[in-house]
């Protein structure tokens, strides 16, 4: 078949919803189709923008190219999965959450700020509703994800979770031995409270470390929050790492924090399972609770700064218990989270 | 340049075949400089055919499936200029609808949504114009063609934006010749030695009021007969309604007759009744005829029969027919022939002005140069594109008012089309 994946493009931004692009693609390929990523920039703000950008992709012929019928779609976020096609599935990462159930949250609703906000929220929610019932068949990425989908416009999905590669490598190498850091990889942004990790930091009674890895708008502000609570010799931030350093980051961890605010999926969290790895996350992260069952496979602490130390801690002297958590949430890891070759197949079945 | 006419033509047995012969008449004589081409499609690939082979459609679309479903299928797909002989579509679409036509659901849904516009434009029409059912195929369309201000004021009332042209109805040819002379010859010895002539002529059906016009004639002083001529309409008992009226052999019922007969009869009235309840929007062409003859009206004061000049019909009030006061309209009629004779004269002096002014000719000719300009214009492909595609993401009205999405047609439509850089 021939498939066209589309994709928007934050410009100059790479996180999970490219490596989850990626990740389509080539197993579509490997499975031996002709597949393209069809992508525009996508910019969210002033609001007027969003208007054009949904219009862009609602005008975007995909019938056929270069006279050579397409045969599907697969969409996988706003406003792309308002793009036509008699045949469009939608991989749902996520809706434009400013205008759903982040719209009135103080610090990352910024949507409604704006003097168009309420009319632009109420067309996407228009749009959605429309462009999301047309598509052929939905799936999202977790189940927080698609309950998010039925309370907002109340359509119902299949859940079909994903690796990501550093998860699938991870899962090919030998889990290392527990040591005194604690892993935070992500985008440096208000959403994923790196800032909740470092405040921890400053409770931790035990000799762990915290590393956080990646880079992002808040990396002025999490450096001099760093400064002022005097942890620079106990938190690192390293910045972006080559995968291989942050194999070895996952293997060696003696845990991993990952405490986002309402995340969709986040493959952090299978990424520190396939790294036999215990993770700790919050009571409001949204989609690690779908996997880390508290004391089993992870912790689940309220999203406090005290609350996270001591879990921190107790992993620290219990080195046995962290053991049995990462190596129970490798093998949930492996039974729940379909390898490529069987994604590729359910999304076209 | 092709404008292909796609109608009902006679002999089908609709009146909008008739009217369509008579468009086709006028304007050959009138002259328009395109090669017009009328056909009567039997099937939806021959409309579409017949449309993409054309520089222009002008689709002819009434109520009845039978005539007009291949019509209303090749208008959704390719656009062109719409004659919308009936306001309401309701049975058309219902008839797509049983047929399992993939265009009846969208009709559906953009009817509901026009018709909460309809709800607060303030605008009083009646059940089966509440619902927008031709919203979808005049937004579709490049033109439309309607035949009083009213359908004008109505599509406009449920947001349609698409250019709307205002086409009176043509003159009616009435018969001549031998066959008319025996057609007046019939009427007459039906009618000798009987006192005035109240007349209901058309369709026969419950939207005409006929109770009510029976129970009126009942009650008048005068000894009138009451002549109902026309089309049967299956589902109203005509014989039962008379029978019901006491009325007797005051009433002469005459149906399916040839176009002649009817002329004769309409000739023959010294009144006719024209009412609508519930009213379509649509124009009659029994009215037409009535008028062109100079017979005196009575109609309801309703949609298109308010576009008329208020002294060349007599009005009786909207909504159900209320027979005291069609007693009183009939009564004073009856009873003052001068009255009669100098409404009839308005009415007919109407009729002749639009003849006179070749109205329909010119209304036609305006609106198919005026739709081709629209089709032809380079810039109009990648605006309707933009359009839609914004209208299928949900822009409502108070999105386009606050110039959100706009700003790429804006700046399109800014450009000079015959510009040669």
């Amino acid at each position: 078949m021939r498939i066209a994946v589309c994709h928007p493009q934050t410009p100059f931004t790479r996180g999970g919803a490219e490596m989850h692009m990626e990740g389509l693609v080539a197993a579509l390929r490997a499975d031996g189709h002709d597949v393209d990523v069809v992508t525009m920039p996508f910019k969210w703000y002033p609001p007027s923008e969003i208007v054009h950008q949904m219009a862009s992709w609602r005008s975007v012929d995909l019938s056929e190219a270069n006279g050579q019928r397409i045969d599907m779609v697969i969409a996988l976020k706003f406003p792309a999965y308002l793009v036509a096609h008699e045949r469009k599935v939608v991989w749902l990462i996520h809706q434009h959450r400013t205008a759903y159930e982040l719209w009135d949250h103080p610090e990352y609703g910024d949507l409604r700020l704006h003097e168009d906000g309420d009319a632009v929220r109420d067309m996407i929610h228009r749009a959605d509703r429309a462009g999301l019932a047309e598509a052929k068949r939905i799936f999202t990425n977790s189940a927080n994800v698609r309950d998010r989908l039925r309370r907002s416009v109340g359509l119902s999905a299949d859940v079909l979770y994903h690796r990501s590669p550093l998860c699938e490598a991870l899962l090919e190498v030998e889990p290392g031995p527990h040591g005194d850091h604690v892993l935070l990889p992500s985008r440096l942004e208000p959403l994923k409270r790196q800032s909740l990790a470092i405040d921890a930091m400053r409770h931790v009674r035990s000799g762990a470390r915290l590393v956080l890895v990646g880079k992002g708008p808040g990396e002025d502000a999490l450096r001099r929050r760093v400064a002022e609570a005097g942890l620079e010799d106990r938190v690192e931030l390293a910045g972006p790492v080559p995968d291989e350093e942050l194999i070895e980051l996952y293997r060696t961890a003696l845990a991993v924090f990952y405490g986002p605010y309402d995340e969709d999926y986040g493959y952090v969290t299978i990424e520190a399972m396939a790294a036999s790895r215990p993770l700790v996350t919050c009571t409001d992260s949204g989609g690690p609770l779908e996997l880390v069952h508290d004391g089993e496979d992870g912790r689940v602490v309220a999203p406090e700064p005290k609350a996270i130390a001591g879990a921190i801690d107790a992993l620290h002297q219990g080195r046995d218990a962290a053991a049995r958590m990462g190596a129970a949430g490798r093998s949930l890891v492996e039974a729940r989270v379909p390898p490529w070759p069987e994604v590729a197949r359910r999304l076209l079945s | 340049m092709k404008v292909a006419f796609l109608s009902p033509l006679p002999p089908a047995p609709t009146g909008i075949a008739a009217y369509s012969r008579a468009v086709l008449d006028r304007l050959e004589r009138r002259g328009i400089g395109l090669e017009l081409m009328p056909r009567a499609p039997r099937s939806l690939e021959e409309a579409e055919r017949l449309a993409e082979t054309s520089d222009l459609a002008v689709y002819h679309v009434g109520n009845n499936p039978l005539f007009h479903r291949h019509i209303y299928g090749a208008a959704i797909r390719r656009p062109g200029l719409v004659v919308l002989h009936d306001l309401a579509l309701d049975d058309l679409i219902r008839g797509l609808d049983a047929a399992s036509d993939p265009t009846a659901g969208p009709a559906r849904a953009e009817a509901r949504a026009a018709a909460r516009a309809l709800r607060t434009s303030g605008l009083d029409v009646d059940p089966p114009l509440a619902t927008a059912w031709s919203a979808h195929l005049v937004r579709r369309a490049r033109g439309v063609i309607v035949h009083a201000p009213f359908g004008a004021r109505y599509l406009e009332a449920f947001g349609c934006r698409t250019p709307v042209h205002v086409v009176p109805h043509p003159p009616v040819p009435e018969p001549s010749g031998p066959r008319a002379a025996r057609a007046d010859r019939r009427v007459r010895r039906r009618l000798a030695g009987r006192g005035a002539v109240v007349g209901v002529l058309g369709d026969i059906g419950a939207a005409k009021g006929i109770e009510a016009v029976l129970d009126a004639v009942a009650r008048l002083g005068q000894p009138a007969v009451l002549a109902i001529v026309g089309r049967r309409i299956p589902g109203f008992d005509v014989a039962g309604a008379v029978g019901r009226s006491g009325l007797g052999d005051r009433v002469l019922v005459d149906q399916d007759v040839s176009d002649a007969v009817f002329g004769a009869w309409l000739r023959a009235c010294d009144v006719v009744v024209n009412l609508r309840h519930p009213h379509r929007g649509e124009v009659s062409g029994t009215l037409v005829r009535a008028m062109q003859a100079g017979v005196p009206t009575v109609v309801s004061a309703t949609g298109t029969y308010l576009d008329l000049p208020p002294d060349a019909v007599v009005r009786v009030p909207a909504g159900p027919p209320d027979p005291e006061a069609l007693v009183e309209a009939l009564g004073v009629l009856l009873a003052h022939p001068a009255r009669r004779r100098a409404i009839g004269e308005r009415a007919r002096e109407h009729a002749e002005r639009l003849d006179r002014e070749d109205a329909t000719a010119e209304g036609y000719a305006r609106a198919i140069e005026e739709t081709l300009r629209i089709v032809r214009d380079p810039r109009r492909p990648a605006v309707a594109r933009w359009a839609a595609a914004l209208r299928d993401v949900g822009a409502g009205d108070e999105v386009i008012e606050r110039g959100l999405g706009s700003e790429y047609v804006d700046a399109l439509t800014s450009l000079d089309p015959d510009a040669t850089t």
